[in-house]
């Protein structure tokens, strides 16, 4: 217990002798990324409640809407000119209305959530606030220098300082939204003033960052969510005993409730697990903000005060707070951002995974007869992966940035996010009763999207790499988060889009064919090679002003020159001069490679110089470009290689596309359609290659050569490579051709 | 001397603290102040108000201001020693910042308890009969002086082994509640202090 033998009650001061003068630490982001935690939590949540209300009204609806099935496909338009573009658009148009209806109903169990939630979420907190009570305001002095700290925090309505019963012991934050309160405990008036105005920052920094709302909101909906999980079951039971007059408790002895019960027993149990995982995380945060600007020695002596109890394994794992000395390691690590754990990964690819089919389940109920109807998959593959991408990508990016590339991401973490995306896959809420058909398009999406997701992650943490070796200017580290956002989205959304159309070609085909329509066939292939282009377009731009470069044509010092040859000059000498010449040179001699073997031997198959068949291996002959380009690129440079590759193997793609297109410029009817086949197909191609190779690359060391031995040898290898890929091609016969 | 039932050895500074530190705290009841007894009485609210008061201002100087929210609690939730759990709340700092400050009310009732023997027996029996006495008597005494009771000074005052024994045992009380030894002997010693300027030895 504190010592309170000085009978000096120890009052708030401004002026705090903290010894040592402050720190000043670079700027905070603005936006937390651990926030976007709680945001996937609170999703996945609201998403089990509209499966809640899915089986609510699969209680109510469920004869109707067989019955307007039946009726539709009994109804449908039949004869030899009916094709099925007509046929399914028939169908959608039948179904339309009760399959809306459906996904209404649905999204009214998610809209109770919300609601009850929010119920909650104004509950709790005056729950809490008269546990710890009676509160009674703290003087003025608490009042003012808790404003001073709020305003250094940008925080423009500043909490109310109380004091909490007697028997309180810890502070802590709370109460509505606009109407918050932080509460001390008595014993705060025995501390040094620094750590009673650290520990009162700490308070501050929780309110900062909007962690009072967050943390409400996520276990309001934890809360809110067993009762709406209980409606279906209520409502069977009435149900039940109105119309059939038996043991309502009988409907409930098939296999189908008890896997409701486990699932939704572990969903909230996993969830509650993350919500203190993800609460642990804020801490860390807090820690840093409230010392953002100032010395870190009150509040690690603040943390370290109090000896540290063993917990079991249990305990910790409920705790709402990490032990003091772990805290203590993170605040003398400085103003680097603490990287996302293992345990956070598992978290974020299990919730994920989850959002993923629930969010396309729904929307393929929901746009049933609407002109988005094909648009399902895209919707869920967006929400996903736009999800991961904040959650887990841009965390990433701001360890990876903050550390100027030099702290690796272990490649465990990507081992992780592959495994937990297939648990999340398996025992989500919505599969309750449909185990035995795997996820929502079949097995093979346990396989698909792991790969897919862990590829992505790789790709992702190079790319990181490599932009945050770049020269940057720190008024410009706003691009950092633009950047971040951009490149993971794109990849991660891409990914899932790229895995979902595996998984059902995979269902269609054998494994061959499968990857073939996977990628150069694929119907996405147009997002997807727009998708590659843009990020080879950011990547080339990071690449371009990297600081891994020297300047062999160094100007003289006092030269005389304009302002336009030395602009010129220098521009020529970093180019010249970097990394990406060499790279940009392997990636012609690919293409050029690609393009004389091409050109060179004829195909086995048959078919003429301008028949279908010679424009797929046209368009073959591109990719097998850009894949030997991406595989020698990694095979030299490891994961560093794989960075260079995004813009080095589309590079080499749309080289040897063009001069593959150009050869029949004059025989095309539509020469800027066909172009786009030259570019597409291809380049989705690499695309599928890149995402493939991405975790492999991860595991190889990022080897340090000289440039121009290792230019030399891309260029000797790619050029080899290139040439033995495409001959393959062309006597591969017809089994790359999609119309053969 | 006779060893008060279950506290331990006449030295009850070093020996009863030890042996109470190795029992588990003590879930006897509180003894609450009576509503029924009359103003002066030791067992009364305004009593116990008073001598709480006392007790406090020397144990905790400067915290005056929060004694009487500490008193509207215990009034309202005498036995709330008992709860061992803590609130943790979700969004706070994670450093628990225990003080002494909860634990003087109700040790001060239990001493009064044992005074005015409303305590369990084994609390009763750690004072000796003849020094609750003249413990109820000083406290009598001091919050009734404005009933004319005549106050003979230096003759109400406690003997050095008594006041030995009221330490020993406030101090014991406050450990097997929870309190560390430092805490519990400060309240101990504030105790005795306040029974000596009630009795008007220079102390």
């Amino acid at each position: 217990m504190t010592d309170l033998a000085n009978p000096v009650t120890p009052e708030p001061s401004a002026a705090l002798p903290d010894g040592p003068p402050a720190v000043v630490r670079p700027g905070l982001p603005r936006i937390s990324p651990t926030r976007a935690q709680y945001l996937l939590l609170v999703v996945v949540l609201l998403l089990a409640g509209a499966f809640a209300g899915q089986v609510a009204y699969n209680a109510f609806w469920a004869t109707s809407w067989s019955h307007t099935m039946s009726r539709c496909l009994r109804e449908r338009p039949a004869g030899p000119n009916i094709t099925v573009g007509q046929l399914s658009d028939y169908l959608q148009h039948c179904t339309g209305p009760a399959e809306q209806q459906r996904a209404l109903v649905s999204l009214t169990g998610a809209l109770a959530v919300v609601v009850l939630g929010g119920a909650i979420m104004r509950v709790l907190p005056q729950r809490l606030l008269r546990r710890a009570g009676p509160v009674t305001t703290a003087s003025e002095k608490w009042q003012q220098q808790a404003a001073t700290a709020a305003g250094d925090m940008g925080i423009t309505r500043v909490p109310l300082v109380v004091w909490g019963s007697v028997w309180l012991e810890e502070p802590f934050t709370a109460g509505r939204p606009g109407r918050v309160s932080i509460v001390l405990p008595v014993g705060v008036r025995a501390l040094p003033p620094a750590q009673a105005d650290a520990l009162l920052r700490h308070e501050l920094a929780h309110v900062a960052v909007g962690d009072v709302r967050l943390v409400w909101l996520t276990r309001g909906v934890l809360w809110a969510l067993p009762p709406v999980l209980l409606i279906p079951l209520v409502v069977i039971l009435i149900q039940t005993w109105r119309t059939a007059h038996e043991n309502p408790l009988a409907a409930f002895g098939g296999a189908f409730w008890w896997e409701y019960a486990f699932r939704a027993a572990l969903l909230i149990t996993v969830s509650a697990l993350v919500s203190q995982l993800v609460l642990r995380s804020r801490e860390y945060e807090a820690d840093a903000r409230s010392v953002h600007g100032r010395s870190s020695a009150a509040m690690e002596a603040l943390l370290v005060a109090r000896p540290a109890t063993a917990l079991t394994w249990w305990k910790r794992v409920r705790a709402n707070h990490p032990p003091g000395l772990e805290r203590v390691a993170a605040l003398s690590r400085g103003p680097l951002p603490l990287r996302i754990s293992l345990l956070e990964t598992a978290a974020v690819g299990v919730l994920g995974a989850m959002a993923l089919d629930a969010v396309t389940s729904l929307a393929e109920i929901g746009l049933t007869g609407t002109p988005w109807s094909a648009e399902a998959r895209l919707v869920g593959a967006v929400t996903a992966g736009g999800l991961l991408s904040v959650v887990w990508g841009t965390a990433t990016w701001r360890t990876v940035i903050a550390s100027g590339g030099t702290e690796p991401v272990p490649r465990s973490s990507l081992l992780v996010l592959g495994v937990s995306t297939a648990l999340g896959l398996l025992v989500q809420f919505e599969r309750t009763g449909t185990t035995g058909s795997g996820t929502l398009f079949g097995w093979y999406p346990l396989t698909t999207v792991p790969v897919a997701m862990a590829g992505a992650g790789a790709v992702s943490v190079a790319l990181a790499g490599l932009w945050a070796r770049r020269r940057r200017r720190p008024d410009r580290a706003g691009w950092d988060r633009v950047a971040a956002v951009c490149v993971n989205a794109i990849l991660f959304v891409g990914a899932l889009r790229i895995a979902e159309d595996t998984a059902l070609a995979l269902q269609s085909y054998d494994w061959h064919d499968a990857l073939i329509v996977s990628g150069m066939y694929a119907t996405t292939g147009t997002t997807t090679a727009v998708a590659l282009s843009a990020l080879a377009l950011i990547t080339l731009w990071a690449a371009l002003s990297g600081g891994d470069r020297h300047a062999p044509f160094a100007a003289s010092p006092g030269a005389q020159a304009s302002r336009r040859w030395r602009t010129f000059r220098v521009t020529a000498t970093t180019i010249a001069g970097s990394g990406t010449f060499g790279t940009a040179a392997t990636s012609l001699v690919a293409a050029a490679a690609a393009v004389a073997t091409r050109w060179t031997f004829l195909p086995a198959a048959a078919g003429g110089a301008a028949s279908v068949h010679s424009i797929e291996f046209d368009w073959w002959s591109a990719a097998g470009a850009g894949g030997a380009c991406l595989v020698v690129l990694i095979a030299l440079r490891g994961t560093r290689g794989q960075a260079e590759a995004l813009y080095a193997a589309p590079l080499a793609t749309l080289l040897a596309s063009a001069a593959l297109w150009g050869r029949h410029f004059a025989e095309w009817k539509d020469p800027v359609k066909a172009a786009e086949h030259y570019a597409v197909g291809p380049l989705a191609q690499v695309a599928f290659l890149i995402l493939l190779l991405g975790v492999p690359s991860a595991f190889l060391p990022a080897r340090r050569t000289p440039r121009m031995r290792r230019a030399r040898t891309g260029i000797l290898l790619v050029a080899a490579l290139s040439t033995a890929v495409v001959l393959a091609i062309l006597r591969s016969g017809t089994r790359l051709l999609e119309l053969s | 001397m006779n060893t008060p039932g279950g506290w331990g050895a006449v030295n009850i500074q070093g020996v009863a603290v030890a042996r109470i530190a190795r029992r588990k705290p003590s879930a006897d009841p509180v003894p609450v102040p009576s509503e029924a007894a009359a103003a002066n009485a030791v067992e009364s609210w305004l009593s116990f108000n008073a001598f709480s008061r006392d007790v406090f201002a020397q144990a905790h100087p400067g915290y005056e201001d929060i004694l009487d929210g500490a008193l509207t609690q215990f009034r309202k939730d005498p036995q709330r020693i008992h709860q061992r759990r803590s609130l943790d709340p979700a969004v706070g700092t994670g450093v628990a910042l225990s003080s002494a400050i909860p634990f003087v009310l109700p040790v001060v009732a239990m001493f009064l308890g044992a005074v005015t023997e409303r305590a369990v027996t084994g609390v009763v029996d750690s004072i000796e009969r003849a020094t609750r006495g003249r413990i109820a008597r000083i406290i009598r005494d001091h919050h009734g002086s404005t009933h004319d009771v005549p106050q003979a000074a230096g003759a109400l005052g406690l003997s050095g082994e008594e006041e030995g024994i009221v330490r020993g045992v406030v101090l014991g009380w406050g450990v097997g509640r929870g309190m560390d030894p430092q805490s519990a002997g400060n309240l101990a010693d504030a105790v005795v202090r306040t029974l000596r300027s009630y009795s008007g030895d220079a102390g």
